[in-house]
């Protein structure tokens, strides 16, 4: 008889959405390959999924106290009935950590919908989703894993020092997008003896080729191209800086940034101050779909990040064959590589940008289209989703290390 | 003259507080309506209408309501005309928000109503109905950035800024931004923000940078983009990797941005201090060695203006009506906006300064702002705008 394969659950905030590549083509995969997985949102706000998922969401602490008491009670009393040894070992694992009194009951109550299960893996999409959660992999006998993520591992500790110092202790292994992500957990308390492994994303190739269509020109004007949040760490006003650089050197150019977010006040007045209202468009959001056309349109993609876990987008770029230039925000570093994929440029530097657009007019059109090929094969060979997958698999199947 | 001087909330900001003060001197009564933060003192000529809670919101309204129904019946009847045409009060709890608001005015019927935020010009334009004049203090964001990022904002001010009967402008910059939005010049008056001198002792700076110990840098505001925080810690950056000795502190609170840039850049004799009294923010002012005004948009800012009559010299941003204070080597230093190279430039160049050319441009600008930014100008001007509204 085949052995069966080990049950896996991925905990993330959300059910992910269409454009999530990194989640969907892994759970497809995983399924695929004959694994179960489960999926645990923290959220009740499900963006639709495919109807062979398992998806549970975590229960509310949220309502009047009057109905929201008997709601935990209910539940706590339910787990005891239906995996009495998950939640007591939960329990004694948050008593042994100190947690007190009605934190630990509550604990109880929004875990118990990872409780009712057994694993052998449970996946955090985000080091975030572990707050609270740090027993839970333990108590079901499940080996805990999480996702290094850019803004969860560079940011949020700045925010909550010592945030991660419970999930050092009990994580079982690490998977990083890139090696700049090993290295800021490292500076905020992850201990060199846990096991991590590097799978990078992975993107949907087909969708991006440039099917013999010809590639956008740089002349006579030059069209670059974003995809991004407009969020500071996409440090997208230093490249609205480095459009002014170009304007004032008398290039003919038009900058289209493609999303939606906070900063869209920010970087419209900039925009506005620096009189580039005709060179610069805010597309706002687009549908994923949409942007592989937006990619054949342009002849350059700019990443103009501050901080970065690796971007799917940068991928993208390149197989939809532009010209990538990035700044060496973290991943972003192994996204490209320098002079053979794309560009890399310092980040928070507009001049570099602009210096960086303005060689590019003068390479030789041969040289270009040399990196363009370079950038297509290394996304095909290194970033597919095939091969991301088989890594996956393999991730699962190494022994993690071992706590006493 | 009777007039309310209009923001929502009472007591207000500083700036808006200096105005109130200012003008209780002029012998005009003033009326301030809104939810009360803070137990207000103000002269006996300061009107307050106002409500702390829900209960005190709804004994204000039945107060009203009751004196209109046995007074004014003629007034209460036309508010009852006006209010259907407003479809966006469509629920009963709006509805009495908005009489809240605005059944103080009409049953004190001041000459002037002057408000502060322009933004809602819109819903007080009705108050000319009821003969009373409205004017409107062109400030900062409202102008600069709210019509840019809102055509809805933008749409608002086209429609209304013609019929407003008088404009004042913080800086002469923001009068010509506003014109784009229909406003009549002969309408919109210059009055710049004034300073109760007498808290404001100008004291003499020794030297910009001691040689001995690092330069002391000030910034002063909340963590928003448009005080260009980042461009500032940028130009630390270069200040650190050139290898001067400088301590720079931001009064005002951190934003995420802020910490992550500190961080990554390694910035070290980076202080951030949460928003302090006022009193330790002119003394902050006062051991600063420079202030710093990075800002991408300003009306003017009153910290320059402060740190102008407490002698200490300020490098500010070229950016919305700073160039009329600050003029370039006379009463403190310009630099363009977004470029940290030029500010960390300037800062080298400022404490490189003899100690004679420091002390007289912190004279000049002290000189400055005796001559144009006290009490007595800023009301004047204000009074004189009201009268001209009148006719």
């Amino acid at each position: 008889m085949r052995k069966a394969k080990p049950q896996i659950g991925l905990v993330l905030a959300k059910t992910p959405g269409y454009s999530e590549t990194f989640f969907n083509s892994k759970i497809h995969g995983l399924m695929e390959k004959g694994y179960t997985v489960k999926v645990f949102i923290n959220k009740k706000v499900y963006t639709p999924y495919p109807k062979n998922w398992i998806v549970q969401s975590q229960p509310q602490i949220q309502g009047p106290l009057i109905l929201l008491i008997p709601r935990i009670l209910l539940k706590i009393l339910g787990g005891f009935i239906l995996k009495p040894k998950n939640m007591v070992r939960f329990w004694r694992l948050e008593k042994k950590d100190q947690v007190r009194g009605i934190k630990r009951i509550l604990h109880l109550y929004s875990n118990s919908h990872i409780l009712m299960h057994n694993l052998a893996w449970l996946h955090f999409g985000f080091s975030t989703m572990t707050l609270g959660k740090e027993n839970v992999a333990k108590a079901i006998g499940a080996k805990m894993v999480i996702s290094l993520r850019g803004y969860d591992i560079s940011v949020y500790p700045l925010k909550h020092s010592g945030c991660y110092d419970r999930l050092w202790e009990k994580v079982d292994k690490v998977h990083t997008l890139s090696d700049d992500l090993i290295q800021i957990a490292r500076n905020f308390g992850m201990p060199s003896f846990v096991k991590w492994q590097k799978i990078p994303p992975a993107i949907c190739l087909t969708r991006f080729q440039n099917d013999g269509k010809g590639y956008a020109r740089l002349y006579p004007t030059i069209k670059i191209l974003s995809v991004a949040r407009l969020h500071w760490k996409k440090g997208l006003d230093y490249a609205l800086q480095a459009i002014q650089i170009l304007k004032e050197h008398g290039y003919s150019i038009h900058y289209t940034i493609i999303g939606e977010g906070e900063d869209w006040e920010k970087l419209n007045y900039a925009r506005y101050q620096m009189g580039l209202e005709k060179e610069i468009s805010f597309t706002g959001k687009i549908s994923h779909t949409k942007i592989p056309a937006y990619m054949h349109e342009h002849s350059i993609y700019l990443q103009p990040s501050v901080q970065e876990g690796f971007c799917n987008s940068v991928l993208e770029a390149q197989a939809a064959g532009m010209l990538c230039i990035v700044t060496n925000a973290e991943g972003l570093t192994e996204n490209i590589v320098d002079e053979k994929s794309g560009w890399i440029v310092p980040r928070r530097d507009p001049e570099a940008i602009a210096e960086k657009i303005m060689a590019l007019r003068s390479t030789p059109v041969e040289e270009l289209t040399q990196i363009r090929a370079a950038a297509i094969k290394r996304v095909a060979d290194a970033f597919s989703l095939t091969h991301q997958i088989e890594k996956f698999i393999a991730f699962y199947q190494t022994p993690a290390q071992q706590h006493g | 003259m009777r007039v309310c001087v209009y923001t929502g909330k009472i007591p207000s900001t500083v700036f808006i507080e200096r105005l109130i003060q200012g003008l209780t001197r002029e012998n005009t009564e003033l009326l301030l309506v809104g939810h009360i933060c803070q137990d207000p003192i103000y002269p006996q000529n300061v009107k307050v209408e106002g409500y702390r809670n829900k209960t005190g919101k709804l004994l204000l309204f039945l107060r009203f309501l009751l004196l209109f129904m046995l007074k004014k019946r003629a007034d209460w009847k036309k508010i009852q005309d006006l209010i259907q045409n407003k479809p966006h009060l469509n629920t009963r709890s709006k509805k009495i928000n908005w009489y809240i608001k605005v059944l103080p005015v009409i049953w004190y019927k001041p000459d002037i109503f002057h408000l502060q935020w322009v933004k809602n010009i819109k819903e007080w334009l009705f108050l000319q109905e009821f003969d009373i004049k409205v004017v409107a203090s062109l400030r900062g964001a409202h102008i600069n950035y709210s019509p840019i990022a809102s055509a809805a904002v933008k749409s608002d001010y086209m429609e209304s800024f013609p019929r407003v009967d008088g404009f004042h402008g913080v800086s002469k910059s923001i009068c010509s931004e506003a014109w784009k939005y229909g406003i009549r010049p002969e309408r919109c008056k210059v009055i710049y923000s004034g300073l109760d001198l007498k808290q404001f002792t100008y004291q003499q700076k020794k030297q910009v940078s001691g040689n001995k110990s690092p330069l002391r840098l000030l910034s002063v505001g909340r963590p928003h983009w448009k005080k260009g925080y980042m461009y500032a810690l940028d130009a630390c950056h270069i200040l650190q990797s050139k290898g001067v000795s400088f301590t720079y502190e931001i009064v005002g609170g951190i934003s995420e941005e802020m910490l992550f840039q500190i961080h990554q850049l390694q910035l070290e004799n980076i202080t951030i201090h949460e928003p302090l009294p006022f009193h330790r923010v002119i003394k902050k002012i006062c051991q600063s060695d420079l202030l710093l005004l990075p800002s991408v948009e300003e009306g003017i800012a009153n910290v320059v203006l402060e740190a102008m009559a407490l002698g200490t010299p300020v490098i500010s941003t070229y950016c919305g009506g700073m160039p009329e204070v600050i003029r370039e080597g006379q009463t403190g230093w310009l630099i363009p906006m977004r470029d940290p190279k030029a500010m960390a430039q300037k800062i080298m160049d400022v404490s490189q300064k003899p100690e004679e050319e420091i002390q007289q441009i912190t004279r000049q600008a002290r000189g400055y702002i005796e001559k144009h930014h006290t009490l007595a100008t800023m009301s004047e001007g204000m009074v004189a705008l009201y009268n001209t509204v009148k006719g």
